[in-house]
């Protein structure tokens, strides 16, 4: 018990070492407040706008959680097929490295333009920025099954269905929870570039209008708030991975 | 019943211009022990996985199992390969079963193999285990009680107790002879030492550098049931020792 203290003690450590420089620094220096506010007055601004805090956060969550839950089926999906069906591969493939290869952030208006200020057009941006970094690390996982097991499986005479379920699958756990692990910071900062080039609510939304009325102590809580979402939807999935305890050997 | 267990017959196999194995020919009768020595690479899992039907021949040889030419891998075999054929994931219950449930054998058949299989393999308590929490030779134990469970009528080891230490080799080797002889197994091992293939085998077939091909065949005549330490003593032991070292720095 005390030992586990400790040890939150000590991953705090870091953060309570910035956040104590950080407010030295402002008072030592002087620092203008609208360039850099004291922590102190970032956390007055947060416990001000606590309520607004909240409700842009869940609106920010809650796309990420769709965008993220639609990369990871969609990623299975397609990993599956891609896995299975070489014509499919052969198809599928190209596409799915070449929409790797457009710059994501630009596709932002084109879905406002298509899907409105909502939350369809950032649940697909999380979607985009989510999905790849999947699908490649859980194909790596197919692909990188151990060669002496699938030999061995081969020469039990098991089926394609039996390998795969009892042997693919398995090994590519770690891999798709890599992938997934990958995926999610970037499923946020996606929602958050939605929200930038056109939204109506979400903390994105909250920082441009904190910009807008040059109150940088709001743009500091909301870009906090952010990253703390994100710490924790990655907490969620850290935990899912202990399940896939074989990982570690 | 004087069909035999396997039949090879002038198995040539190369992969590209690599030459593997140069018509290799034997017989392995039923419950017959054949060890198979021979230098490193000179195609000795590859004559295994041969055997195993994983793939086919050159044009122009014959495998047979049991009278029927090998065309893919067959039920009567039982394999155990150079590395643990053991997924990390399942317990030891799990992983000894896992080929026996692949070829799709009765969960009642299973299940009343399983105990005694555990016992003799002396895992009974780390039953719930993983890999990873086993000793080197507990996996090798498990992995061959996993080919075991199937009571394949053949059984090919390929250096099954390779990278273990004198010890819990020899443990590993009286139980193996106590196993062939309650079962009349047979079984083609694999090995780079000598002493275990005259304790264990009742031929001793030596493979050349690559190419491989059999340059000898020897027939160890010690009595069974064999023991290590009583066999050893032997001087029929000692010269088959001799004769294979000699053969062994020759070839
Ligand atoms: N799938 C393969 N593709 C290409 N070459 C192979 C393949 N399998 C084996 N070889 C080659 O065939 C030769 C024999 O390999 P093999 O694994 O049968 O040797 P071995 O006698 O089992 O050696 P060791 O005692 O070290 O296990 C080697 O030169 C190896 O490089
Ligand atoms: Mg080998």
């Amino acid at each position: 018990m005390i030992s586990r203290l400790i040890r939150l003690l000590n991953s705090l450590l870091g953060f309570i070492v910035i956040m104590i420089l950080w407010q030295v620094s402002v008072d030592i220096f002087e620092i203008r407040p609208y360039l850099l506010p004291s922590i102190m007055s970032v956390a007055q601004s947060a416990w001000e706008y606590r309520s607004d805090i909240f409700s842009h956060s869940l609106v920010t969550t809650v796309q990420v959680i769709y965008g993220f839950g639609a990369a990871v089926i969609g990623g299975i999906i397609i990993s599956l097929l891609v896995f299975v069906n070489a014509p499919i591969r052969r198809i599928v493939m190209p596409v799915v490295i070449a929409i790797q290869g457009i710059p994501k952030v630009a596709l932002a208006p084109l879905f406002v333009v298509w899907f409105g200020y909502g939350t369809m057009s950032k649940v697909l941006m999380a979607f985009f920025f989510a999905f790849f970094p999947i699908v490649i690390s859980t194909l790596g996982g197919f692909a990188g099954t151990p060669v002496h097991l699938v030999e061995h499986f081969r020469a039990l005479d098991a089926s394609t269905t039996t390998t795969f379920w009892r042997l693919r699958v398995p090994s590519a756990l770690p891999n798709f929870i890599d992938g997934c692990k990958m995926a999610m910071p970037l499923a946020v900062i996606g929602v958050i570039v939605g929200e930038f080039v056109g939204s109506e609510a979400g903390l994105g939304n909250l920082l441009l209008l904190a910009n807008a009325s040059a109150r940088t102590d709001l743009m500091f809580a909301s870009i906090i708030t952010i990253t703390a979402i994100s710490g924790l939807l990655y907490g969620i999935i850290y935990l899912f991975g202990r399940l896939v305890w074989w990982r570690a050997l | 019943m004087a069909e035999s267990a396997i039949v090879l017959q002038n198995v040539s196999k190369s992969f590209g211009d690599v030459n593997a194995l140069e018509s290799v020919s034997f017989d392995l009768n039923r419950g017959e022990f054949i060890a198979l020595l021979g230098p490193s690479g000179c195609g000795k899992s590859t004559l295994i996985r041969l055997i195993a039907g994983l793939y086919p021949s050159d044009p122009g040889g014959e495998i047979a199992v049991f009278g029927e030419p090998v065309t893919r891998p067959s039920r009567r075999v039982g394999v155990v390969f150079q590395t643990y054929n053991l997924l990390p994931w399942l317990n030891v219950t799990s992983n000894l079963r896992l080929a026996a449930d692949t070829r799709g054998m009765s969960k009642e058949t299973i299940a009343e193999r399983l105990p005694p299989m555990l016992e003799m393999l002396g895992l009974e308590q780390f039953s719930e285990r993983y890999p990873h929490e086993l000793s080197g030779g507990m996996r090798q134990r498990v992995a061959l009680g996993q080919a075991l469970l199937m009571r394949p009528d053949v059984l090919l080891l390929d250096e099954p107790f390779g990278s273990l230490d004198a010890l819990t080799r020899d443990q590993l080797n009286v139980e193996l002879l106590r196993l062939c002889q309650a079962h009349d197994q047979s079984v083609l091992l694999v090995t780079h030492s000598i002493d275990e293939a005259v304790l264990l085998a009742d031929r001793v077939l030596m493979l050349s550098k690559r190419p491989g091909r059999i340059v000898e065949d020897i027939p160890i005549n010690l009595p069974r049931p064999r023991d290590p330490r009583e066999t050893r003593l032997l001087p029929a032991y000692a010269s088959s020792v001799n004769q294979l070292g000699e053969l062994m720095g020759v070839v």
